[in-house]
């Protein structure tokens, strides 16, 4: 019985109380509605971008399939490649990442022609400081694999017919919400730019007197590659004996050939010109040069400051300091043209003067039209 | 039947010869199909142009402004030309190549080209051996002469990448017979033949007769000139007027340099009184000489017997 007392008393209690509780579930609550933001992917630039070149025709300092560290300017020849290392962020996790790749276009930022795809790479895990990784205030130094990748992003210079003239160039990461970010260093550049030597006068000596000296007209030699495209061209000159194409009964002074070693040439180009030519001459065997190109003419500067000329009829690497046409301002180290002469780069329009000298043998008789003085220019 | 099999064995062999031989020409022939863009080192004279724009819109023609320019191109299979790095030509060693039709406003040069020839002018006599070269051509070319009397087929150049010139060259003494060839840039040749005179040698006349004494009308004058155009006699005096007359060239006789012509006029008119003569010669150049006035009594009239004074010494004679 007592039992029975203890047990009503308890659910007298319980009754007593739901009520209450009944009571304040009616209330109002607070709901939760939490959305996470859609991230828009971050791209980092790490270091700067490198061009390598097309393994065609390499340059005198940079081998070929190395970067081209001579290249100042942004232009770029077909094969050549841009690349550039990036560190990409999306704070919703690395699997939203879609795609990230290289664009070429008229405008900065998102939006252009899509022209590669990126590669995921490997890092470290301090993020570079040359990443210069930050999202506003804050500086990320750590990398987090959930959020971050690494990718290389190669962009391989196609034909003129599809890439021609100045472009916007950028990587753009692209996440699965369709929101796209780029690196903030958009780049522009001049890919395939049109380069073209000019030569303004004629190579004229008439009437010159067996035994003396004649000097020409002076001569233009230009870099007329296309406006703002930066291409530096290094310049050269190489040439051939002269001979009679007539049946003229020439001789000069022992035989029908008039010798290269007759023309020498003044040049000036701004500050710099052959007065203060350094005579380099390369032998044999050239830490740099490959092949030989005339090592039995030695570069001579005169009292004058008239240079003479290599012999050859073609361009090979070999030329390099023996046959540029000013060897005068080595640059030895960059930034900058490191191992060219400064003197002998010019820029798109300027022009460079050459005035030549003809010290005609005696006896010498004939019309020596045949032969030929070469100007060759290098884009570096 | 162990020939017939080897027969056989051999025309199999030649199937399957002739089989891969096939192949390897399609293979050949889609390879070089395939392959058909060319890196060029395009070379341009003044006002040329390489249409790049027909590679890509969005290149600019290529304009040469200067005396010649060249550029590194690729030209495409359709025959224009897209640019490329200039040391894509230096690695080749490329030497220039010219525009053609379709990548380029110069048309393929099939025809020669055309020359104006201002002076010499054919035929004429010049009076210097210095004479004017002066002529136009309608394309670049390069121009040389031959003198075919005595050039020994010695080509002489006149100018190279010309399309015009004038000045002064030596030529020699007498008959000029030049041929003039012009060769324009892509080979194309055109050749003219001239001839023309140099007469750069004064007329001299170093003898007239009579020299003194009287004139009967009959004169004679002895010259050196090669090419006399006109000899003439001036006769007469003051009083009573003066008169000319033309010799025949073709009569006068020819020794060594010297030629000997002579005249006969009346001077009857003149009788009794005292003239003056002179001849005046001129060759083909222009040039003229006229000899020293010589003065001479004229005496036309046959001795008149008036009278006859005599004496009678003897009867008989003998």
């Amino acid at each position: 019985m007592k039992n029975l007392y203890t047990i009503l008393v308890l659910s007298l209690l319980v009754v007593s109380i739901i009520p209450a509780a009944f009571a304040t579930s009616i209330g109002s609550g607070i709901g939760v509605d939490i959305i996470t933001e859609d991230f828009e992917p971050i791209v980092w630039m790490c270091d700067n971008r490198i061009v390598v070149d097309d393994d065609v025709q390499w340059g005198r300092v940079s081998k070929g399939d190395q970067g081209m560290m001579e290249r100042m300017n942004n232009y770029a020849f077909e094969g050549e490649r841009v690349s550039w290392n990036v560190l990409v962020m999306d704070k919703n996790g690395v699997e939203k990442i879609q795609d990230v790749f290289a664009t070429i276009g008229p405008t900065q930022g998102i939006g252009n022609d899509i022209e590669v795809n990126c590669q995921r790479t490997t890092g470290s895990q301090e993020i570079p400081s040359s990443c210069n990784a930050r999202i506003l205030e804050e500086q990320i130094s750590t990398f987090n694999s959930d959020t971050m990748e690494y990718y290389t992003c190669t962009l391989t210079v196609e034909t003129a017919e599809s890439m021609q003239g100045e472009y916007w160039v950028t990587v753009e990461a692209m996440d699965m919400d369709g929101l796209s970010g780029t690196m903030d260093e958009n780049e522009y550049w001049f890919l395939n730019p049109m380069i073209a030597l000019s030569i303004d006068g004629d190579l004229l000596f008439e009437d010159v007197r067996a035994g003396t000296s004649s000097y020409s007209d002076t001569l233009l030699i230009g870099n007329d590659a296309e406006p703002s495209s930066g291409v530096m061209l290094d310049m050269f000159i190489s040439g051939t004996d002269f001979y009679d194409s007539m049946s003229s009964g020439a001789m000069c002074p022992t035989t029908n050939q008039l010798g290269l070693d007759r023309f020498a040439y003044f040049a000036t180009n701004g500050a710099y010109s052959t007065a203060n030519d350094a005579e380099t001459d390369s032998t044999d065997p050239k830490p740099i040069n490959e092949g030989i190109y005339d090592v039995s003419t030695n570069r001579d500067r005169d009292a004058e400051g008239y240079v003479n000329i290599q012999r050859g009829d073609h361009f090979d690497r070999s030329m390099y300091y023996e046959a540029e046409i000013i060897q005068s301002g080595f640059q030895q180290e960059g930034p900058g043209p490191a191992g060219y002469y400064r003197g002998n780069l010019l820029a798109p329009g300027a022009e460079m003067a050459l005035t030549f000298r003809l010290d005609l043998p005696e006896p010498c008789n004939g019309d020596f039209d045949t032969g030929d003085i070469y100007f060759w220019g290098e884009a570096i | 039947m162990p020939e017939g099999k080897n027969l056989e064995g051999g025309c199999q062999m030649n199937k399957l010869t002739l089989t891969i031989l096939t192949f390897i020409l399609v293979l050949t022939f889609s390879i070089t199909l395939a392959s058909a863009d060319v890196t060029q080192l395009l070379c341009l004279k003044k006002g040329e142009t390489a249409e790049f724009s027909k590679c890509n819109p969005s290149i600019s023609d290529y304009v040469c402004k200067r005396t010649s320019c060249q550029t590194c191109v690729i030209k495409k299979d359709a025959g224009h030309y897209c640019p490329a790095s200039q040391n894509a030509c230096n690695s080749l060693g490329l030497s220039c190549s010219l525009l053609n039709d379709t990548g380029g406003t110069t048309e393929v040069d099939g025809d020669a080209p055309n020359i104006s020839l201002f002076s010499p002018i054919q035929g004429e006599v010049y009076p210097s051996r210095s004479v004017i070269l002066n002529l136009d051509i309608d394309e670049l070319a390069t121009v040389h002469y031959l003198d075919n009397i005595n050039g020994r087929g010695r080509w002489t150049r006149v100018c190279k990448d010309c399309n015009e010139y004038s000045r002064k060259r030596s030529f020699n003494e007498g008959l000029n017979d030049i041929t003039i060839m012009a060769e324009d840039l892509t080979g194309n040749i055109v050749y003219e033949d001239l001839s023309f005179y140099i007469d750069s040698k004064s007329p001299k006349i170093k003898r007239t007769e009579p020299r003194k004494g009287f004139a009967s009308g009959l004169f004679e004058v002895q010259f050196t000139e090669e090419n006399p155009a006109s000899l003439i006699l001036q006769y007469g005096s003051f009083f009573t007027g003066m008169n000319e007359a033309p010799l025949n060239l073709e009569e006068c006789s020819i020794g060594g340099t010297t030629t000997s012509c002579s005249a006969e006029v009346n001077l009857s008119s003149y009788s009794g009184q005292k003239i003056q003569y002179w001849f005046m010669l001129e060759d083909m150049a222009g040039s003229q000489v006229i000899s020293k006035a010589v003065e001479l009594k004229v005496d036309t009239q046959f001795p008149v017997i008036n009278s006859i004074n005599y004496t009678i010494d003897r009867r008989k004679f003998g």
